[in-house]
């Protein structure tokens, strides 16, 4: 048990040194520091809108304020861990075929489950450190428009954002043990997630009044849920302007479990199986 | 240390990498792999080192099944399979490093084990350079350095020299020579250099489409004679027997080491006005015959 910690820690801390001194990891962490000087920009000056949009009901309470805004960046925060994934996670396994790494990895006495998970834990790691300049801006706008007041609701949404980057680059290693090239994976990554995902959401949403629960995009909808209860990616009609319910967040939570663990170990299986011809 | 190949195939789809081998390699020294590019080699180390799985057959080193416990193989097997590459963004003595904590060297002795592989194989200059930015001969030179962290008893070097220049390669025999001196390690390694297998070799196997076509060890070595000039091929020899010819140029095998003064005797008295005669071992003829 000891060794197996051992080669874990050992395994992760080089393929994290390996993402964080990698080109991808500036270049996606210059593009989230470029997403969050925007939002700090949109709260700034969005704020004195948000009173004329609700008008109707008279001026807006300052934690409706705050939910909207918060709302708006939790929105742009859902989606960013997407491009994250993709970029440290896609070409995880195929990589090692495609740069053939794999000749080396392979050949050293240690199980291919501990290369995998101490690789998986260093991508998730590597794309949770680019997010963390958005967070840090996210709670630094709140606490400066809106001292101390949602930071229960808003260490939430971050939690949900931890456990949906683990859930994404989890199914971003499992497209990435089925190929040797890494270009197939980045692609194959994107079309499910932006083309597949939500062609099956519509689907089901229009033609079945369905809302698919089970997809990952929707159940990533909670990190901004959790604010205001609107999902513009489910047509289900409900909206609300409270924060989405335990039950809600509890399913998502589940769904995002559910595909971390699932897709883990369908990636191990086939990476067990991986061969370097 | 023995390693044990028992009807050992491997497909990639249609294409048979390996057909049905059968080996024993047991002790210690340095067995050579000879063969052309997609020989089977390359498979058959990979084999070895457990990044691919065979089609049938099994591979057995110290008695134990590479298949069902590859880590308890690579433990005391170092390797370098195919042309090595390493994380772009870690530098070369990272990548020793880690080797070594995978192979369990303790801390205390990381850095003596570190500068004793690197100085061996001479990349010491280059351990603080990311390995993106080495060359190709740097990346082998560093693959060997790998291969011996830990100092294993089994080393499994596929083409160690390829990607070299010339002094890289005569330094890199010499390591090797110097290496298989050492009782307690098995070397095994391939090469489609004749030369190079010669000069190194206790043991060489030739491998062609994916069989073994010689051992050494257990092909009966012949002596041939090349004789270069004009030859009566109408005389009837005692010593030898004409197995080729060509233009300008005889070979014959010698039915006894003992007797070849006899035969160049002859072949003076058969009326043939010889240029010279080169002494030649049937490596040559084995590599090269279809």
């Amino acid at each position: 048990m000891e060794s197996t910690l051992s080669s874990l820690s050992t395994v992760y801390s080089y393929y994290l040194k390996n993402y964080y001194r990698s080109k991808s990891f500036y270049l996606i962490f210059i593009l989230i520091a470029v997403a969050s000087v925007l939002m700090v920009y949109l709260s700034f000056h969005y704020l004195p809108k948000i009173d004329a949009l609700l008008s109707s009901q008279g001026p807006a309470p300052a934690e409706l304020k705050e939910k909207v805004v918060l709302y708006l960046w939790s929105y742009v925060m859902s989606d960013l861990p997407v491009f994250a994934a993709v970029f440290f996670s896609s070409p995880a396994i195929s990589s090692e075929i495609e740069n053939r790494t794999a000749f080396h990895i392979f050949a050293l006495p240690v199980d291919r489950s501990i290369l995998l998970i101490g690789k998986y834990l260093a991508a998730a790691s590597a794309a949770m450190i680019s997010m963390a300049i958005f967070v840090a801006s996210e709670i630094g706008t709140a606490e400066f428009l809106f001292p101390g007041t949602m930071l229960f609701s808003i260490l939430t949404s971050i939690g949900m954002l931890v456990l949906f980057i683990l859930a994404i680059s989890a199914f971003t290693f499992l497209v990435s043990s089925l190929f040797s090239k890494n270009l197939y994976s980045y692609i194959t990554t994107f079309i499910i997630y932006f083309i597949v995902f939500d062609a099956t959401n519509l689907i089901l949403s229009l033609l079945y009044n369905y809302n698919a629960f089970f997809l990952l995009d929707n159940s990533a909808s909670i990190i901004p849920r959790i604010f205001l209860n609107v999902s513009p990616t489910v047509f289900g009609g409900q909206f609300s302007l409270s924060g989405a319910s335990i039950s809600t967040i509890a399913l998502s939570l589940a769904v995002m479990v559910l595909y971390t663990v699932v897709s883990l170990v369908a990636a191990l299986v086939i990476f067990e199986r991986k061969e370097v011809k | 240390m023995e390693i044990e190949v028992t009807s050992l195939s491997k497909n990639y789809g249609k294409i048979q990498a390996l057909k049905n081998i059968n080996l024993k390699i047991s002790g210690n020294g340095l067995v050579t792999f000879l063969g052309a590019n997609g020989a089977g080699k390359t498979t058959l180390f990979k084999i070895l080192t457990s990044i691919v799985r065979p089609s049938s057959g099994y591979v057995r080193v110290n008695g134990t099944n590479i298949d069902s416990d590859p880590r308890k193989v690579l433990s005391n097997l170092g390797s370098l399979v195919e042309e090595p590459e390493f994380y772009p963004y870690l530098t070369g003595r990272e990548v020793l490093e880690f080797t070594a904590k995978i192979r369990g060297v303790g801390k205390r002795d990381m850095e003596r084990e570190v500068e004793r592989v690197s100085g061996l194989i001479g990349v010491s200059e280059y351990l603080n350079r990311k390995c993106g930015q080495y060359s190709r001969g740097m990346k082998q030179r560093l693959g060997v350095a790998v291969a011996l962290v830990g100092n294993p008893a089994i080393l499994v070097l596929d083409e160690p020299t390829f990607g070299m220049d010339p002094l890289g390669m005569l330094e890199m025999r010499k390591i090797l020579k110097e290496m298989k001196k050492d009782n307690d390690r098995l070397i095994i390694m391939s090469t489609h250099l004749l030369e190079e297998a010669r000069e190194i070799s206790d043991r060489i196997i030739i491998v062609k489409r994916g069989e073994i076509r010689y051992d050494s060890q257990t092909t009966e070595r012949k002596l041939l004679v090349k004789v270069t000039g004009i030859v009566n091929t109408d005389h009837e020899y005692k010593n030898g027997r004409l197995i080729e010819s060509g233009e300008g140029y005889c070979v014959f095998e010698i039915y006894d080491r003992n007797k070849l003064p006899e035969f160049n005797n002859e072949l003076l008295s058969s009326g043939s006005r010889i240029l010279y005669i080169n002494p030649a071992d049937d490596l040559e003829k084995e590599f090269t015959k279809e």
